[in-house]
């Protein structure tokens, strides 16, 4: 009786023990998904780089919460591209 | 200070020329603010009008740069000065302006204005540059 209620314990621990390594992958699913999910939100917010005015440049963009821009004049088409870094203090 | 306002009207308004402007801070904190202002004006359309209005400021020396300095030089600039001093106050450029730097300083630049026409780094001269746009618009150095 005192064997059979400790397997029992055993056994319960096991279902425990089954029941962790569950929640555990499943929290590791859920954190793979958010990761993706911000993953895709930042590549869909640096995906116009090249166009028109204010689109941003591809430095920096990944490394920086709110991306930066290029600020553009002229004409997208102009022969000759002039970019300027400049410190506005 | 900016090269740029001499070669804008000489080549941009007849299509030759594409300015790209980026800004970065290199002199310290007050450059991180000033970027930030700047991009927090972008936000709105208003890069260059204030941009323009910060370095005309400076050059004055009706300026010293700080929170509520930067807010006022945006009354009359931006659509909406309430938005744009929200944007300043959450520090949401912060992080992409000190990114944006080190970039550069990866790139050898140490300081500014640093210039380059079609990929090629130019010294940030108004002679030096149209020269070098020349030479691209008559097909490369």
């Amino acid at each position: 009786m005192v064997g059979r209620r400790a397997n029992k314990g055993k056994a319960h621990e096991r279902r425990a023990g089954r029941g962790s390594q569950w929640r555990a992958y499943a929290l590791a699913v859920g954190a793979a998904g958010a990761a993706l999910a911000v993953l895709i939100a930042l590549v869909e917010a640096g995906g116009d780089h090249g166009g028109g005015v204010g689109t941003p440049l591809p430095l920096a963009d990944a490394t920086a919460d709110t991306p930066l821009r290029s600020h553009i004049l002229g004409d997208a088409a102009a022969p000759v591209t002039l970019l300027e870094y400049s410190d506005y203090r | 200070m900016s090269v740029l306002p001499p070669l804008e009207e000489e080549f941009v308004t007849s299509g030759r020329l594409q300015l790209r402007v980026q800004p970065i801070a290199i002199l310290g904190g007050e450059s991180e603010l000033a970027a930030q202002a700047a991009e927090c004006a972008g936000e709105q359309g208003s890069f260059w009008q204030y941009s323009d209005g910060l370095f005309a400021s400076q050059g004055a020396g009706e300026i010293a740069i700080s929170q509520d300095s930067l807010k006022r030089l945006a009354e009359g600039r931006v659509a909406d000065a309430a938005a744009f001093a929200s944007c300043l106050d959450s520090g949401r450029y912060a992080g992409a302006v000190k990114a944006a730097t080190a970039e550069a300083r990866g790139r050898g630049i140490n300081s500014v204005p640093a210039t380059f026409v079609n990929g090629r780094k130019v010294p940030a001269t108004v002679d030096a540059l149209r020269s070098a746009i020349l030479e691209e618009l008559a097909g490369g150095p």
